[in-house]
């Protein structure tokens, strides 16, 4: 059928009973335009952005000590300083994995609401965000496959979503809130340490910049999301969500201790050192730093009750 | 497919283990999980929880789940549903 056949055409217009599109032309909300604004002024090119050198952490470690989910195990006390370098190397290919796998999920979910009524009138901007955590998986993968070997896999499982509509949104966007928020914590942590490898310090500034109006959408989004839900569920119902999510920025934080970077570091009994770490006091203070700011905000929103926010 | 055959030394203490894992990590207040009960239905073991899951498989089988490196490619929930599918998935072939 041609493009021209006025037949063809007519065929597919829709039925006479479908009501006409009146309603007037969205318009986004001034904070989610100014964002708008905010992107475009600092649009890159996410091919240029980075100055790839042969080989990184030759001299500099990739992330500072207290970053390393070991550091407070006699097994990173036993390394010397080349093995230092080279276990945080893959430590910062890990973290970049987690971060990737996170935003990888957050993208695919962004994409499955992005027209939906609830999201419709922030659907430019979320487009933007979607190129921007593109970017983000990009340059985090060009650093796992150029320096540490690829990408570490994702054992995450995507479980069907139970519960209403409302609430798996809900989750959904506090996730990745949660994850921007504490990866923003580590992200500022690894550029205030100048000894760290100048190229590891741009991608995690370029993350830092571009997270800043993320994190300021989610914190918006959010709050409209859990004031709708608010006026239906009980204040249990949000409890119980709050006490899902606070479980949720343990695991993502927990990913970090990874036994596969101990292996690849050349470390013994990779699984005992994980537990090792993680019930380390050097891990269990990055988590209370990494974590303290949007426990803050799920309090101020009634997700969590001020004596869990402890 | 039912296996009939003797559950041996080794499997018999992997089922075990696996087990105690979910008992100590699971919300709910039980003190038993029969080998082919549905954990995934019946949350017992929730998404979060998954990945210690995959860890603790991998440290139990000594091999890593996703074979090939890759993601969770070529694995369904049914590889995870009860402790005998686990033991089938990851334990039992070469
Ligand atoms: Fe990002
Ligand atoms: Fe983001």
């Amino acid at each position: 059928m041609s493009t021209d056949d006025p037949a063809g055409r007519a065929s597919r217009m829709p039925p006479e009973t479908t009501p006409p599109r009146t309603a007037p032309p969205l318009t986004m909300p001034p904070r989610t335009a100014r964002l708008m604004d905010l992107t475009r002024a600092a649009f890159c090119d996410p091919y240029e952005i980075v100055d790839w050198p042969e080989s990184v952490g030759d001299d500099a470690q990739c992330l500072p000590d207290r970053l390393i989910s070991i550091v407070d195990t006699g097994a990173f006390d036993a390394l010397d300083r080349a093995g230092r370098r080279r276990l945080s190397l893959f430590e910062c290919a890990n973290l970049f994995s987690v971060l990737l796998h996170g935003e990888k999920a957050y993208v695919a979910g962004l994409a499955a609401r992005i027209h939906e009524p609830a999201t419709a009138s922030h659907a430019e901007y979320l487009h933007a965000l979607i190129d921007e955590e593109n970017k983000h998986m990009y340059l985090f993968s060009q650093f796992c496959t150029r320096y540490a070997g690829g990408v570490y896999p994702d054992h995450g499982f995507p479980f069907p979503a139970d519960g209403p509509k409302e609430e798996t949104d809900l989750v959904f966007y506090a996730q990745a809130l949660l994850m921007e928020e504490m990866f923003d914590h580590l992200n500022r942590a690894v550029v205030g340490d100048p000894s760290i490898d100048s190229t590891v310090r741009r991608i995690h500034q370029i993350h830092i910049d571009d997270e800043a109006r993320h994190i300021s959408f989610g914190r918006a989004h959010l709050e409209d999301l859990v004031e709708r839900l608010a006026q239906t569920a009980g204040a249990g119902r949000l409890l119980a969500i709050g006490a899902y999510l606070d479980r949720y920025m343990t695991v993502m934080l927990e990913r970090l201790a990874n036994p596969r970077v101990y292996q690849d570091a050349g470390l013994d009994d990779a699984y005992a050192l994980r537990r090792q770490a993680l019930a380390s006091e050097g891990v269990r203070s990055l988590h209370a730093a990494a974590t303290v700011r949007s426990r803050g905000f799920l309090t101020k929103l009634g997700l969590v009750g001020p004596e869990q926010a402890a | 497919m039912t296996d009939r055959s003797p559950e041996t030394e080794t499997e018999a203490d992997a089922k075990t283990a696996i087990e105690g894992w979910l008992l100590a990590h699971t919300s709910h207040p039980i003190e038993r999980i029969a080998h082919d009960q549905d954990i995934v239905t019946g949350r017992i073991l929730d998404s979060l929880r998954f990945v210690d899951l995959i860890l603790l498989i991998e440290e139990l089988s000594g091999r890593p789940v996703d074979r090939a490196g890759l993601d969770m490619n070529g694995l369904g929930l049914d590889d995870f549903r009860t402790i005998d599918a686990i033991w089938n998935r990851f334990f039992k072939t070469p």
